[in-house]
């Protein structure tokens, strides 16, 4: 359906075929769910909507969830309160714990996975989790579907692999066993930037040895801190760790943090460096 | 541009910009003054109402989005049985929040309690944490929160938990 309302003309479709020919027609229109990124940046009462708005919150392929024993499938229209309706027994426990902190409850019953990943200008603070969990995308087109894992769709920098006429229809979440999963976020996104740090630790361990460990920092901006390099040297390694075995630990930590080009804040490295620390403690049995 | 949209039980259409934002249109043209506007971000909590039934800032929600929708703002909500509980609960437990956030705090207690009919205080305090505003005491909230739970689950209709 639609309708021109004026200067922003906005159309409705209720299923994917009429939205995905739609979008083919109009590859400039703005995909609209829940708005929540596009308005909480705009704080004026008009916000200046371009001249064509799709909006997507009724299409009932994209507000659907499944579940299967190796993953479940989440429209990317699903809100992030619906999501959590799955369970924090079924969500990977990382995923369950940044959804919660990544918005006020009721901006949540707006906010969608899909509209987070589908942000240009930087990775968010769940971007970290999306990463380690090795989610998968779901694109379609007219006549066409492609599925791409995140770290190939939201590539170094701001730069989304698109295609012109594409809609993110669906976001795979593997499930998988790890014994310590851990997000926390750290200060506050849009009031302090510069400061602002998330991250996600995921470890198999066995009697205080490292099984297979991943972790990344994710920033306001669009750096991602992850380096496998660090997580292979600390692989097979028995915690806690003496002054020696940090050694060549701190030694990759320190080349990764001053090999970033756009780079970080001293304030952010030495975050890092803290966190960092404090994950390893945390993998440590009593 | 037409919106029609159901508020408050009752079918309403309002003439505005597409891009309007609905705290607007409930506000100014509609004249419902008990949602407040105030950070234009979704943090504060003022602004909220039911949107099919969940809770949402209404600064963020654009005109476009509201039509064939059904919103219940604070006004219409103070025609229910579950405002009563609410408003019942902030006396017996001495809470009194502020003009400011009052229908932020009534609507995010009736969400919370859909949801978590017998929340611990962490859930509470997680639920109710869209609302922000330093007025009054929380642990006055709390127990608002706990008497609301508690009646409700002596009731016949079957909500509820809570510890009196």
């Amino acid at each position: 359906m639609a309708e021109s309302l004026g200067p922003t003309n906005v159309y409705t479709p209720s299923s994917l075929s009429e939205l995905l020919s739609l979008y083919d027609k109009l590859p400039q229109a703005l995909l609209f769910n829940g708005g929540t990124h596009i308005l909480r940046e705009q704080h004026g009462i008009y916000d200046g909507l371009p001249a064509n708005v799709i909006n997507i919150a009724r299409v009932e392929d994209l507000n659907r969830i499944n579940r299967t024993e190796r993953h479940i499938d989440i429209g990317s229209a699903v809100s992030v309160n619906r999501i959590l309706d799955i369970g924090a027994n079924v969500l990977p426990r990382s995923l369950h714990d940044a959804l919660v902190a990544m918005l006020p409850p009721g901006v949540r019953n707006l906010a969608t996975l899909g509209g987070n990943i589908c942000i240009r200008d930087r990775r968010r603070t769940i971007y970290p989790v999306y990463l380690l969990l090795e989610i998968q995308l779901e694109l379609r087109r007219l006549g066409a579907t492609r599925w791409t894992p995140l770290s190939r769709f939201a590539g170094p920098g701001a730069r989304l692999d698109l295609q012109g006429g594409e809609v993110l229809t669906r976001i795979r979440i593997p499930f998988s066993t790890w014994d310590r999963e851990v997000y926390r976020r750290i200060d506050q996104e849009l009031e302090s930037p510069s400061d602002f740090l998330s991250f996600c630790g995921l470890a198999r361990m066995e009697k205080n040895v490292i099984n297979d460990v991943r972790f990344a920092f994710g920033t306001a901006g669009p750096i991602v801190v992850r380096s496998r390099e660090l997580e292979n040297e600390l692989i097979g390694r028995h915690l806690p760790l003496g002054r020696r075995e940090m050694a060549p630990v701190a030694e990759i930590l320190e080349a990764t943090l001053s090999g970033l080009r756009d780079g970080l804040s001293e304030f952010q490295k030495d975050r890092i460096r803290s966190i960092l620390g404090w994950f390893l403690d945390q993998l440590v049995d009593e | 541009m037409n919106v029609t949209f159901t508020l408050n039980g009752k079918s309403v259409t309002v003439n505005t910009e597409p891009d309007q934002r609905l705290v607007h249109i409930l506000r100014e043209e509609l004249k419902l003054v008990g949602t407040k506007s105030g950070c234009y971000r979704g943090d504060c909590g003022s602004c909220s109402v039911l949107l099919g039934g969940e809770m949402v800032p209404s600064c963020l929600v654009p005109a476009f989005a509201v039509r064939g929708a059904e919103v219940v703002t604070i006004e219409g909500f103070t025609r229910t049985r579950d405002y009563a509980d609410i408003v019942h609960a902030f006396e017996e437990a001495e809470y009194t929040p502020c003009g400011h956030c009052f229908a932020g705090r009534v609507l995010a207690i009736h969400s919370l309690l859909l949801r978590l009919p017998s929340p611990s205080e962490r859930e509470i305090l997680a639920g109710l944490s869209g609302v922000r505003c330093q007025c009054a005491d929380v642990s006055s909230l709390l127990r608002a929160v706990n008497v609301v739970a508690y009646s409700r689950a002596r009731k016949p209709h079957g909500r509820g938990g809570g510890h009196p």
